[in-house]
């Protein structure tokens, strides 16, 4: 768990890390507001262009829904050992969709709208959490291979 | 792959590129490279979200970048599909088949909704005039649009008793814009008077939206058509269906209109309160436009015909009256649910034979309902079947033993090899 804390600590940041090209994914679909790497207190992984790549309509709501988010991350860190693999949250018009990455306090956030077909969304969204295990997963080969 | 029947050969590919050429390239080149001869057909799928990264005619320019020039091709928008890649609602998959003891031959039918029956004899004239007598069919039509009311707009629920009224006579005049209902119930209902064979179908789709939905038939786009591919060969698949359908018990005697949709009362009272109060609905629950759907395909009323289960589904409210997106061929329904549990059961059932490739069309329901659960079916196929595509539709039509024609919602219809 904490090689994967410390793999994506380390990309944080990075213009062309591939878990950013994932999200960017994403983003280009309608209906994905916002996404992210994140886990109590700190987004991992944004965007290739963070914030910026949000569509415009979360800005108003952004905040509120980033706090509501913390609060979450306190149940995933509490329960993600237990075998917690997806939470959710209703704000006003908006859906938080929390993908956990198996026994990590990590998870795929992704704000969707209320009435979005959420069920074709969570597809796509598991395709990018499993992508994006892949990539923690060659990162860690990597690091391995070169001690 | 080691075949029972030698020489044939099936391939399936997959792209998961946004530009449209590009994946068009990438689906082609990846389905075509795993056979050793030209393809006999080439059949194409895409979700809808290449029509905003490059449009569909650069989709099929990238297909015919690769394939070889004349190959057969038909296809569609689908809300998405599962083959051995994994489970997608974005991207493209395509279909190939090799044999040499094999002729295709393709029917096109325009103006779906607006005159069904017409499609039907234009895709049957075509398929004869190539002197082919297909033992099996494949379909694709097209799907529903949300029609645009004069004065109101896109519209799903017209609560007003007045407006809804004089909607429900623009109802044939929609269907003339080729709007509205897919009236896929309707095409193949007279398409068995043509046909003796197997056949198995797909409703073309959008992402839930009901907005717009496309078939390819060679390097055209069709819009509101239906494509009918006729297989000469020397062996018939088996065909199966399952539905994940189950009774909640609740019995309702409905009064239909003639033109077999619009139902204006439900047990003797006004339809649309009466529909509410079964439902439990609230005036200001019910939701409007698309999302509509994402609420009504949960409550389909049902019959049987055969032993099959055919559901109805609930397609506009138009003031007192509830317009359903199917003819209701009785009086009597029965409401009907689905469960993530039943979908997993049925699967079960269906994908535990052992099989060299299976092509299904299962409803865009199933992975609104499974959500990313559909790993699960994924995962059940991938026991016992060596390769196979599985795509989600807007309805699907098989006609296969009896041949009687079943238009049905909430299914999963397969062809094993």
């Amino acid at each position: 768990m904490m090689i994967f804390i410390l793999l994506l600590e380390k990309v944080f940041g990075m213009y062309d890390d591939p878990i950013a090209t994932v999200l960017d994914d994403l983003l280009k679909l309608d209906d994905i507001l916002a996404c992210m790497v994140a886990r109590q207190n700190m987004i991992s992984v944004m965007p290739s262009d963070g914030t910026d790549s949000f569509k415009p309509e979360i800005n108003r709501i952004w905040d509120i829904i980033h706090r509501a988010m913390e609060d979450v991350f306190t149940v995933i860190r509490e329960y993600s050992q237990a075998g917690l693999s997806e939470m959710e949250f209703k704000l006003q018009d908006y859906e938080a969709l929390f993908f956990v990455f198996k026994d990590t306090e990590n998870a795929l956030v992704a704000i969707v709208p209320a009435l979005a077909n959420k069920g074709l969304i969570e597809v796509e969204l598991e395709n990018a959490r499993r992508e994006i295990i892949e990539i923690i997963k060659k990162q860690e080969n990597e690091r391995l291979a070169t001690v | 792959m080691g075949w029972i029947i030698s020489e044939f050969e099936i391939a399936v590919g997959t792209s998961r590129k946004w530009d449209a050429r590009e994946a068009g390239r990438e689906v082609a080149r990846n389905t075509i490279e795993k056979l050793s001869n030209s393809p006999k057909c080439f059949f194409l799928f895409s979700t809808i979200h290449y029509e905003k990264h490059g449009g569909f005619e650069e989709f099929l320019n990238g297909v015919w970048d690769i394939l070889p020039s004349g190959t057969p091709l038909i296809g569609g928008t689908i809300a998405g599909f599962i083959n051995t890649q994994g489970c997608f609602t974005r991207g493209a998959s395509a279909l190939a088949i090799s044999y040499p003891n094999m002729d295709i031959a393709i029917g096109i039918g325009n103006n779906t909704k607006r005159n069904p029956e017409k499609a039907v004899k234009d895709c049957v004239e075509l398929i004869n005039k190539q002197n082919s007598k297909p033992n099996f069919y494949f379909e694709f039509i097209s799907g529903p649009i949300i029609p645009n009311f004069p004065g109101l707009g896109k519209q799903t629920v017209i609560k007003s008793k007045t407006s809804g009224n004089l909607m429900k006579k623009m109802i044939p005049t929609l269907f003339k814009a080729n709007m509205g209902t897919d009236r896929a119930d309707e095409f193949l209902n007279h398409l068995v008077n043509y046909i003796n064979n197997p056949l198995i179908g797909a409703v073309c789709y959008d992402d839930g939206k009901l907005s717009k939905n496309y078939q390819f038939y060679n390097n055209k786009i069709l819009k509101n058509s239906a494509i009918l591919l006729g297989v000469s060969t020397d062996f018939i698949p088996e065909f199966q269906t399952v539905t994940a359908l189950k009774e909640r018990n609740v019995k309702i005697k409905v009064t239909v209109e003639k033109d077999g949709r619009t139902v204006t009362h439900i047990n003797g009272k006004p339809a649309t309160q009466e529909l509410f109060r079964i439902l439990n609905w609230g005036k200001s629950s019910v939701r409007e436009v698309e999302k509509f759907y994402s609420q009504a395909f949960y409550y389909p009323f049902c019959y049987k015909k055969g032993d099959k289960i055919h559901a109805v589904m609930l397609g506009l409210i138009l003031g007192e009256n509830i317009y359903f997106a199917n003819k209701i061929e009785t009086d009597e329904l029965e409401l009907f649910g689905m469960t993530g549990k039943k979908i997993i059961s049925q699967c079960e059932e269906i994908f535990l034979k052992n099989s060299d490739f299976i092509y299904g069309v299962i409803c865009e329901t199933y992975v609104e309902t499974l959500g990313n659960n559909i790993y699960k079916i994924k995962e059940l196929i991938d026991k016992n079947t060596k390769d196979y595509l599985l795509v989600f539709a807007g309805g699907e039509s098989i006609i296969y033993n009896d041949m009687v024609p079943h238009h049905l919602y909430e299914s999963i219809n397969i062809l094993r090899i």
